[in-house]
C-alpha cells in the first residue's frame, strides 16, 4: 500500500463507521495545432488525496493537493467534521450495499508508451496532418491534437480494499472548418472531439489521422455549399459516431440512478426511468440491448475497480427493448435491494466519486452498413455536432456535422446542418436495423459534465450502424 | 534568444454543501495550491501546470525547446499593457471562512422553508476563497484575492420551481428570499398544458437572460473569433446588433466573486461591448490581440483557448419599464424563468437550441395564466437580440454578470417534453 494511504487510514478516528482513501496522481500532455502553427504544448502534473467518510450516519469528504504527513491527517479530520456537519440535516443514516475487499496492482496494456514519443515527433506528425488538411481548396481553418495522459489512482478503505490501477490513454483528432461570412462547416476525424481510448501511442498511430484529412478537408468544404436540411418525416441511418453521442445523452443518463432518486434535480436534472418502470417499460424496439460495460478493452469507461472499490462490471440496462437495469453505487443499489454495479468514478483527488457512465454500449445483432444502406431511402448522419436534451431526459435535439440523402444503397448528395428532434424512447422504438459485430465501433469521450463541483468524466460508447423509421428531420 | 515567461500561483479553499430529498448528500471540503507557467522561448510555447506553489522553470523551458515557432506569438505584456488596476477582487472572510457546520445550518433552513410547503428540496450552497499570484519576466507582478458564496434551490413537488443567488460576501445571500422564490414558483408550476408550436412574445427573466448572454459572449465577443471571421458578428463592429434598448459592458461587478486582473496579470477594465444597439468592442488576451495589433483588454482567462480573451462579466444597463408593464405588453406568450441545456446548432449564425425548466407560462392578456411543459426554442440570437422591445428596469446578479428582464417578439418555440 502506498504509504500515504497507510497515512490516512491510520488517521482516521476510531468511532467512524467507513471511510475510503484515494490518491490521484496524473499526467497529461497536450498539443494543439491550429493553421500550421503550435498553439502550445502544455504538461500536466496533478497529485493530491481525497477522503470520503461516514460518521454519524452522513457523508464527509475533504481533500488535499499537499502530500506531508500533517496535510493528509489534517484531511482525514476535516472529512470526518464535515460528515458531523452534514449529520444536522440528515432524515436517516448512510447505508451501503456489501463488497468485497478489493485488492491488486493493474495496468493498461500499453505497446507504445506515449511519453516516450518525443513532442518533436508528435509535432511533426500534425503538422502533416495540418498541412494535409490546409492543401484542399477552401478550408479556412485547420486544427489537429494529440493528448496523452498516465494516472495512476491508489485505493483503500476500512473495509480492507487496497488497489493500484495505472491507466494510459490518447484522445487525438483533426478538424477542418470551411468558412464564409454567413457560414461555418466543419468536419472532425474519427469523431467530435477526436478518438479518445485506454492504450498506448499505437492508438494513433491506427486511427491513421494523416489518411483522413484530405476527406475532411474536402467534406467541409462541400458542406459550405450544400442545401440546408429539409424539414420532413424520413427514415436515418446513424453511423456509430453520431449514435454514440445518442446513446449517451438518452441511455446512460437517465439509467444513472442517483438522478433518478432525486440527488442531480438542482443540477443535471433527474429521469423519466423511475423503478416502477423497471422490467416493464418499453424503452427501445425488440433490437435493442444496451449495457454499461466496464470490462471492454480499450474503452474510456473501463477500469478494474470503481472509486468505491467495487469490481467493473457488464450490466445490462435495456434488453430486447425492455428497460431492466441502472448505473449504480453502493448507496444507491441498497435503497432497490441490489449490490453495486460499479460505476462510482470522480474526476481528481479533490472529486468525489459520482455515478458515472463506463461503456455504454449497442449491442450488435446482424448486418453489414452496406445492408442498411442499400435497404433505406432516408439520409445518412455522421459526426456529431450538439445535442441537447431536457432535464428528465425525453425532448432531444442532435445535430450531425454532415448527412447524405442515400437511396438504393447510394449517396446522392449532401444536405449541411442536419438536424433530428423528438422523444428520446419513441426514437428507439423506432429502430428496425442494429448491425452486426464487424460493424460495432467503440468511441471514448473526455467531457461528459455532472455534480457540483462540477466534474468531467472519461465514458466510453460502443455501437454498430442503425436505422430508425419515421424520424422528424429539420426545425 | 527572445525568452519570456509568465507563472501563475492559485490557491483555493472550497466547501459545498449538497442537498437533495431534504437532507444532505454530498458534503466536501478542498484545499488546492497549483501553479502554471507559461514559457517561451524563440517563440516556441510551452505550459507546465503543475500541483504546488513553485513551478519548475526548467522543465517548462525543455517543454518548449521541443516545441515549434509559433510566429503568431509576438510578447507577452509588458507592465505597460498590464495597466494598473482599478478594481480589487471583493473578499469577505465569512464566505471565505464558512465552516461546513455554518453551511449545514443554513441549509437546515432551507430545507425547512421546502418542506412547510410540502415541497422537497434539492441545491447547493458553496463557500470559499480563491488567491492568485501572477508575475512575468517582463515585469508584470501582481496578486489578488477573492471570496466566493453561491446558493442554488430546487423546490420539488407536483411542479418544480429554481431560484439562485451569487455574491462574494455569503451574508448578502439572502436564503431565505431565494428559498421563497423557488417555492413559489414551484407552487404555481403545476398542472401543465400544452401549446402549440410557433412565435411568441416572451418575457424572459434575467436567468435565462443570462444564459443567452453567456452564449453570446463566447459566439459573438472574443476578438480572436471575430477577427477570424468566426464570430456571429464578425465586420459588425459600429453597425446595429440588437435593440437600441440594449446597453452592456464587461466589467469587474464589486458584488460577484472576482478579480482584478486577468490570468495574465492584466488590469480588467471596463469595456463598452454595445451602447444602445450599436457593437462597440471586443475582448482580447494579449495573444490574440498582438496578432492583430491591438492590446489585451484584461480578458485572458485560460493560456490555451482557440478563441482567446472572452467577456468575464456582463454588466447589463437597466431600462425604464417594470415587470409589471412589461407582462402588460402581451396579449398571449409566454414567461420564461429559465433554459436548460442550450447548445448552439450554427455557431457562425449564432442559432441556439434549448429547452425551458422549472416554470414556463403561459401569459394572456396581460397575465400569467397557467403553466406549460418544459419546451424546446430554437432561436437565431443575432435576430432576437434585435426583437428586443423592453428591458426591465430591476437587475440580478448571477455567476456571469447582471442582467434585467427582457421582452422579445418573435421566440420560436419548436416542441416540448414528453
Amino acid at each position: 500500500m502506498d504509504a500515504r494511504l497507510k497515512l490516512a487510514l491510520d488517521a482516521v478516528p476510531k468511532g467512524v463507521r467507513y471511510a475510503d482513501i484515494r490518491l490521484v496522481e496524473w499526467e497529461r500532455e497536450d498539443i494543439y495545432i491550429k493553421d500550421g502553427k503550435v498553439e502550445t504544448v502544455t504538461r500536466t502534473l496533478d497529485s493530491g488525496i481525497g477522503v470520503r467518510c461516514i460518521s454519524r450516519g452522513a457523508w464527509g469528504f475533504a481533500a488535499t493537493s499537499d502530500s506531508s504527513k500533517d496535510a493528509i491527517g489534517a484531511a482525514v479530520h476535516s472529512a470526518v467534521d464535515v460528515a458531523r456537519a452534514s449529520s444536522i440535516a440528515k432524515i436517516k443514516d448512510v447505508e451501503l450495499s456489501d463488497k468485497e475487499a478489493a485488492s491488486g496492482v493493474y495496468a493498461v496494456e500499453v505497446k507504445k508508451d506515449p511519453f516516450k514519443v518525443s513532442v518533436d515527433e508528435k509535432i511533426n506528425y500534425l503538422l502533416q496532418c495540418d498541412k494535409q488538411l490546409r492543401a484542399v481548396k477552401g478550408v479556412s481553418i485547420s486544427e489537429c491534437w494529440i493528448q496523452s495522459w498516465l494516472e495512476r489512482k491508489c485505493y483503500a478503505d476500512t473495509e480492507g480494499s487496497d488497489t493500484e490501477q495505472n491507466f494510459t490513454g490518447i484522445q487525438c483528432g483533426v478538424r477542418a472548418s470551411a468558412l464564409n461570412d454567413n457560414d461555418l462547416q466543419a468536419r472532425t476525424y474519427p469523431s467530435f472531439r477526436g478518438q479518445g481510448a485506454h492504450g498506448g501511442y499505437e492508438l494513433v498511430e491506427e486511427l491513421g489521422l494523416l489518411g483522413h484529412c484530405e476527406r475532411v478537408g474536402e467534406e467541409a468544404v462541400m458542406l459550405l455549399n450544400a442545401p440546408e436540411c429539409p424539414k420532413e418525416t424520413t427514415d436515418l441511418v446513424f453511423t456509430p459516431a453520431v449514435l454514440g453521442i445518442f446513446i449517451h445523452e438518452t441511455v446512460g443518463h437517465p439509467t444513472e440512478l442517483d438522478r433518478v432518486f432525486g440527488t442531480e434535480a438542482n443540477y443535471a436534472g433527474t429521469s423519466h426511468l423511475v423503478p416502477e418502470k423497471l422490467n416493464t417499460f418499453r424503452f427501445g424496439s425488440d433490437l435493442v440491448t444496451l449495457v454499461a460495460d466496464a470490462t471492454v478493452p480499450h474503452g474510456l469507461g473501463s477500469f478494474w475497480y470503481d472509486d468505491e472499490g467495487v469490481p467493473a462490471q457488464r450490466t445490462e440496462l435495456v434488453k430486447d427493448g425492455i428497460f431492466v437495469g441502472y448505473l449504480t453505487s453502493r448507496e444507491t443499489a441498497k435503497v432497490l435491494n441490489q449490490r453495486s454495479s460499479g460505476t462510482m468514478r470522480a474526476q481528481r483527488w479533490c472529486h468525489i466519486p459520482l455515478i458515472r457512465m463506463t461503456n455504454i454500449n449497442l449491442e450488435p445483432r446482424q448486418g453489414t452498413f452496406d445492408d442498411v444502406m442499400s435497404t433505406t431511402d432516408g439520409y445518412l448522419f455522421d459526426g456529431f455536432k450538439s445535442c441537447s436534451i431536457d432535464d428528465r431526459r425525453l425532448n432531444f435535439n442532435l445535430a450531425a456535422d454532415i448527412a447524405w440523402r442515400v437511396k438504393n444503397g447510394k449517396k446522392l448528395h449532401v444536405i449541411k446542418n442536419p438536424v433530428v428532434s423528438g422523444i428520446s424512447y419513441e426514437f428507439w422504438r423506432n429502430v428496425d436495423f442494429v448491425g452486426g459485430k464487424e460493424s460495432w465501433a467503440l468511441y471514448g469521450l473526455l467531457n461528459c459534465g455532472k455534480g457540483r463541483p462540477g466534474q468531467i468524466m472519461k465514458v466510453g460508447h460502443g455501437a454498430p450502424p442503425i436505422r430508425i423509421r419515421n424520424v422528424t428531420l429539420g426545425v | 534568444m527572445m525568452e519570456q515567461y509568465q507563472i501563475i500561483r492559485i490557491k483555493t479553499h472550497e466547501g459545498l454543501t449538497r442537498f437533495a430529498n431534504s437532507t444532505i448528500h454530498q458534503n466536501v471540503v478542498k484545499d488546492e495550491t497549483e501553479s502554471a507557467v507559461l514559457y517561451v522561448v524563440d517563440k516556441k510555447k510551452a505550459v507546465l501546470d503543475s500541483t504546488g506553489t513553485e513551478p519548475d522553470l526548467k522543465v517548462a523551458r525543455e517543454i518548449a525547446l521541443n516545441s515549434e515557432v509559433n510566429p503568431d506569438f509576438v510578447s507577452l505584456p509588458d507592465a505597460d499593457e498590464a495597466g494598473q488596476p482599478e478594481f480589487k477582487g471583493s473578499f469577505s472572510k465569512d464566505a471565505a471562512q464558512a465552516s461546513p457546520e455554518v453551511r449545514a445550518r443554513l441549509v437546515k433552513e432551507i430545507l425547512a422553508l421546502c418542506t412547510d410547503k410540502g415541497l422537497q428540496a434539492a441545491g447547493y450552497l458553496t463557500t470559499g476563497s480563491r488567491e492568485r499570484n501572477i508575475e512575468n519576466s517582463l515585469g508584470v507582478k501582481r496578486e489578488d484575492r477573492t471570496s466566493f458564496s453561491e446558493l442554488g434551490i430546487t423546490a420539488t413537488g407536483a411542479g418544480t420551481g429554481y431560484a439562485t443567488a451569487t455574491h462574494y460576501d455569503l451574508d448578502h445571500i439572502d436564503v431565505k428570499e431565494i428559498a421563497r422564490e423557488a417555492v413559489e414558483t414551484a407552487l404555481q408550476n403545476v398542472n401543465q398544458d400544452t401549446i402549440e408550436p410557433g412565435k411568441y412574445r416572451v418575457l424572459l427573466e434575467p436567468l435565462a437572460v443570462h444564459e443567452l448572454f453567456d452564449f453570446m459572449a463566447w459566439l459573438g465577443f472574443s476578438g480572436r473569433l471575430y477577427d477570424e471571421n468566426q464570430s456571429c458578428f464578425s465586420g459588425m463592429l459600429n453597425k446595429e446588433i440588437t435593440s437600441p434598448l440594449l446597453t452592456f459592458t464587461d466589467e469587474p461587478i464589486q458584488e460577484l466573486p472576482g478579480f482584478g486582473i486577468d490570468i495574465e496579470g492584466v488590469a480588467r477594465r471596463r469595456t463598452l461591448l454595445v451602447e444602445k444597439g450599436i457593437f462597440k468592442n471586443v475582448t482580447y488576451d494579449s495573444y490574440s490581440a498582438h496578432m492583430v495589433n491591438k492590446k489585451s483588454t484584461g480578458n485572458a482567462f485560460s493560456f490555451v483557448v482557440p478563441w482567446g480573451g472572452l467577456p468575464l462579466s456582463i454588466n447589463v444597463a437597466a431600462g425604464k419599464t417594470d415587470i409589471a408593464d412589461m407582462l402588460h405588453e402581451i396579449k398571449k406568450g409566454l414567461l420564461i424563468k429559465r433554459f436548460w441545456y442550450t447548445r448552439p446548432v450554427d455557431r457562425k449564425s449564432g442559432i441556439l437550441t434549448g429547452m425551458t425548466r422549472d416554470g414556463t407560462f403561459l401569459v394572456t392578456d396581460g397575465k400569467i395564466d397557467r403553466p406549460v411543459k418544459n419546451l424546446r426554442f430554437q432561436i437565431s440570437l443575432p435576430e432576437i437580440l434585435k426583437k428586443i422591445r423592453m428591458v426591465g428596469n430591476t437587475l440580478r446578479l448571477y455567476e456571469s454578470g447582471r442582467f434585467p428582464h427582457l421582452l422579445v417578439d418573435d421566440f420560436a418555440i419548436t416542441g416540448m417534453t414528453g
